[in-house]
């Protein structure tokens, strides 16, 4: 099961970008200050550096089977059973991750922008254009991301230079105000956004140099870091830790007290156009990915097949999996962390063990 | 030799020939037609033109081509002795041959040739090269030794010289038929730079081109396509710059269409384009000859078409389409300007009414207060919502374009006199639409006219509309699921294997001094990355120009 087509090391590592960002901002700060209330941009440091443990995981099976995605070194590693068992853990994973991507996305529109909409219209539109960008491939998905990322980044340096009146730097202090404990539970809510690093050891087997993989991931996770800091940085500035708890939409928020003049006001609808752009790559991504390894546990020689069924069925799974938004919230803070620490840290890293002390590597071939 | 000639049937006219037979091999002098398509010569019931071999006797030969050529009213033939010894026969084509040439140079020639002459080249049978040698007063001669050949050559405006006693004939290129001057392009003018244009004369055309382009590296491959029209189509090249593997795809392309005539670029485009189910076109059509010859030095490949002023150039990417010739022959600031301005039209056009409906309609929080107080008093009392009213109008507009593109030009006047005025002064005093929704639909209409390329035009006109109904159901949510569908789309296109967005996606930042802003002159080092990474450097280093070290001459000492 070959992709045919490859991407560059950059498109690997803003595809990175995309496969966490765009939901992060929106939720993780609320749900950082909940927890590690002013110190929440400390956590985002910290839980970077956590996700730089799977990225290593990542980048040493990577270097052990280069060209070879996630489900296939599953197979490798643990013998033909037991690894296409869990590989499918994997796409199971994946797709129920895709699930809880594609509530987030239609709850967030029909509360803060069009109320009467039922949020299912907006998971079945959403997951059409994404259909027909995972048929086309991953070389697709990556090239679209080479025209979105320069404007989510202009618009992210927008916000933030014009939210600085509004800004006000007391509300970061004190420092540390309630010991580090705090900010390590913080750390671990942002964990099942930054694990999703692991998505990288699916996609990765297509990146041309190989060996640059490891770049790839350096530069994501730093992206990220930033990126994700400055927008928590900044939700705590404008809003202070007190006031952010209660915003479920940090980001949006953030957008929507940006005024300049009389002019430039209402760019909350820009934020939209955008957020929807980067939203859409993450399900593509995710759609991809569960179709490419549910292709590769089945042995079909296509993946392209299963896309429209694995989206349809993504659409159900996301209906019938919350009630509302606070159940996602509450989700989010309580049962998320654990499972994913479990399948994107705990797994990979068994894996690297078993392969390691196996010895098993395919290099060279 | 088969026997007398019949009409074949039309079935074997669109069998596929496994292989060109060796036809072309007898007229290497001149090897200006290429293969046909179609016509086989084993399997058809009735064998080819090509099966027919010319013999030496004069008589036989003519039946035949009478046989052929049977109540063609325009086809003249003329038989006279060679010298007095030779029986000879001309065939050519009233229009197509130059007749003044022939008849005040060929035949008196050949009449007047010296007897013994003549006596001793009819002793000689089947040495055609000493009549060639000899008596032949032109240059450009083709040998023809059978029916298939010699035929193609009296269509395409030669004329054929059939000798008693020879088994072969001469081809003489007397081709000289009516054809539009060179002028101004209509399609594409410009202020500044070269005023020729193409025309429908295809040799024309390429002398166009030659004379831009003075260098051997400069191919002209010929295919001949269709099997009525039999056009000539010239491939060409700069065999340095341009990438092997995407001139071979081109021929390989054009040599597999089997169809009965070629009357337009637009047949080959739609036959060899990557994606023929894009609303986007693919391949990009000029008739100017200096963009066809700045688009051969970027390593592209050129297609030029007998029978139509316009010529084809591949690969072609999206950024292709908003560039004009002129950009380069401006100051580099305006151009760059004015590139950013057709983008800026390139999604006026797109999007305007679309999101002018999104606003109205969903998102009135997004205007200034006053604004939407403007808005909303003057949609105050018109009884269609803003969708049905864009709509409306942007049909209408679409009508009077489409009436006023047909007609005569006085009369297209007084057209778009009534049209834009009376129409849309009454409907909006009829207050059936409103006066915002008309500037919103005039603005949309500037800015696709703005558009550099009519193809892009027309595709974005029909995306509009599709952008209008999301965005009156959806709103601004609409609007972006249409973009998004249309990025996706965009991305999965290639034309000859380059990609459609190249060099935006994949990101090339090297070539991007070419897409929304153009560099000087001196600073456009290299060759668009994905289509001359042959010969990548263009130019010269260094090359910005500076006033000389010493350009004020040093004081002279003493004087003040």
């Amino acid at each position: 099961m070959r992709e045919e087509g490859y991407i560059s090391p950059r498109q690997a590592s803003v595809l990175l970008w995309f496969a966490i960002l765009p939901t992060a901002i929106l939720f993780l700060p609320a749900l950082l200050t909940l927890r590690a209330r002013q110190d929440s941009w400390l956590a985002v440091i910290l839980a970077t550096l956590a996700a730089g443990i799977p990225a290593l995981v990542i980048y040493l099976l990577a270097l052990r089977f280069p060209h070879y995605t996630l489900f296939q070194y599953c197979e490798l590693i643990l013998g033909h059973l037991a690894g296409k068992i869990v590989a499918m853990v994997f796409v199971l994973a994946f797709f129920l991750l895709n699930a809880v991507v594609i509530r987030e996305f239609s709850e967030f529109l029909t509360t803060a922008v069009m109320p009467e909409t039922p949020f299912l219209f907006f998971a079945c539109s959403i997951v059409a254009v994404a259909v027909y960008a995972a048929r086309n491939g991953l070389e697709v998905i990556a090239r679209c991301t080479d025209f979105i990322m320069p404007l989510l980044v202009a618009f992210f340096v927008v916000i933030l230079l014009f939210a600085t009146p509004e800004m006000s730097l007391r509300n970061i202090l004190p420092f540390l105000e309630n010991g580090i404990r705090p900010v390590l539970g913080g750390s671990l809510i942002t964990w099942p956004f930054m694990g999703q690093v692991i998505i990288l050891a699916t996609y990765g087997a297509f990146v041309n140099p190989p060996r640059s993989l490891g770049w790839s991931l350096i530069t994501g996770l730093l992206g990220i870091a930033f990126f994700l800091g400055l927008v928590t940085m900044g939700v705590i500035l404008v809003f202070g830790a007190c006031e952010a708890t209660s915003l479920t939409f940090a980001g949006y928020n953030l957008a929507r007290v940006v005024s300049l003049g009389q002019f430039l006001e209402r760019i909350e609808v820009l934020f939209l156009a955008i957020w929807v752009a980067g939203v859409f790559i993450k399900i593509a991504l995710n759609l991809y990915v569960v179709a490419l390894g549910l292709a590769t546990v089945t042995g079909l020689k296509e993946y392209r097949p299963l896309v429209a069924p694995l989206g349809a069925l993504n659409v159900a799974l996301a209906a019938y999996m919350y009630r509302n938004i606070s159940e996602i919230r509450q989700d989010l803070l309580t049962v998320e962390p654990g499972w994913t620490l479990t399948w994107q840290f705990i797994l990979p890293l068994l894996l690297l063990l078993v392969a390691w002390v196996r010895g098993q590597r395919r290099t060279g071939a | 030799m088969p026997g007398p000639y019949r009409r074949p049937l039309r079935a074997a006219l669109f069998r596929r020939r496994p292989k060109p037979a060796q036809q072309g091999k007898q007229d290497n002098n001149k090897d200006k037609q290429g293969q046909p398509g179609g016509g086989n010569s084993h399997t058809a019931p009735y064998p080819s033109l090509e099966e027919y071999r010319l013999t030496a006797e004069l008589k036989l030969n003519l039946e035949q081509l009478q046989t052929i050529f049977a109540r063609c009213s325009d086809v003249i033939r003329r038989d006279f002795y060679l010298g007095q010894a030779i029986k000879v026969a001309l065939i050519y084509i009233d229009g197509l041959a130059d007749k003044k040439l022939i008849e005040d140079t060929l035949v008196r020639t050949l009449q007047q040739a010296p007897e013994e002459l003549a006596r001793s080249l009819a002793e000689r049978t089947r040495d055609l090269t000493a009549v060639m040698e000899m008596v032949m007063p032109m240059t450009d001669v083709a040998v023809v030794d059978n029916m298939g050949s010699l035929v193609k050559h009296v269509l395409n405006g030669d004329t054929v010289l059939i000798l008693n006693g020879f088994n072969k004939g001469l081809a003489l290129s007397t081709r000289a038929w009516e054809h539009r001057a060179v002028e101004e392009p209509i399609t594409e003018s410009v202020v500044r730079g070269p005023r020729e244009s193409f025309i429908e004369s295809l040799r024309t055309n390429t002398t166009l081109i030659r004379r831009r382009l003075k260098t051997p590296s400069l191919k002209m491959e010929t295919v001949c396509l269709g099997r009525y029209t039999m056009t000539n189509i010239v491939l060409t090249y700069i065999e340095d710059l341009a990438d092997p593997a995407v001139v071979r795809e081109v021929r390989r392309r054009l040599e597999s269409i089997q169809i009965d005539g070629v009357l337009e670029s637009a047949y080959i485009e739609e036959l060899i384009e990557d994606n023929p189910d894009s609303p986007f076109p693919q391949i990009d059509h000029t008739e100017r000859p200096d963009k066809v010859a700045a688009a051969l030095l970027e390593g592209r490949v050129g297609i030029l078409i007998d029978g139509t002023p316009f010529a084809l150039i591949v690969p072609t990417v999206f950024v292709q389409f908003i560039q004009a010739s002129e950009d380069y022959y401006e100051r580099y600031y305006l151009s760059s300007f004015l590139r950013l301005a057709r983008f800026v039209a390139l999604n006026i056009a797109l999007l305007l009414p679309a999101v002018y409906v999104a606003v109205t309609t969903f998102h009135q929080e997004m205007l200034p207060t006053n604004l939407l107080v403007k808005v909303a008093s003057q949609r105050e009392g018109i009884p269609f919502p803003a969708l049905v009213e864009a709509l409306m109008l942007e049909l209408t507009f679409e009508l009077l374009r489409e009436a006023g593109v047909r007609l005569p030009r006085p009369v297209g006047q007084a057209l778009s006199i009534v049209g834009a005025l009376v129409i849309g002064e009454a409907a909006v005093s009829a207050s059936l639409v409103s006066p915002a929704m008309v500037i919103v639909v005039a603005m949309t209409g500037i800015s696709s006219f703005a558009t550099p390329s009519y193809s892009m035009a027309i595709t974005l006109r029909l995306l509009r509309f599709i952008m209008l109904i999301l965005a009156g159901t959806f709103g601004f949510y609409g609007i972006m699921l249409g973009l998004l569908a249309i990025l996706v789309h965009l991305n999965t296109l290639r034309s000859f294997g380059v990609p459609y967005l190249a060099p935006v996606a994949p990101w090339n930042f090297s070539d991007f001094k070419d897409v929304l802003v153009r560099v000087p002159r001196w600073a456009m080092n290299s060759r668009p990355s994905q289509i001359g990474y042959r010969d990548p450097v263009r130019q010269g280093a260094g090359l910005k120009p500076k006033p000389p070290a010493s350009s004020n001459p040093a004081p002279e000492r003493g004087k003040s």
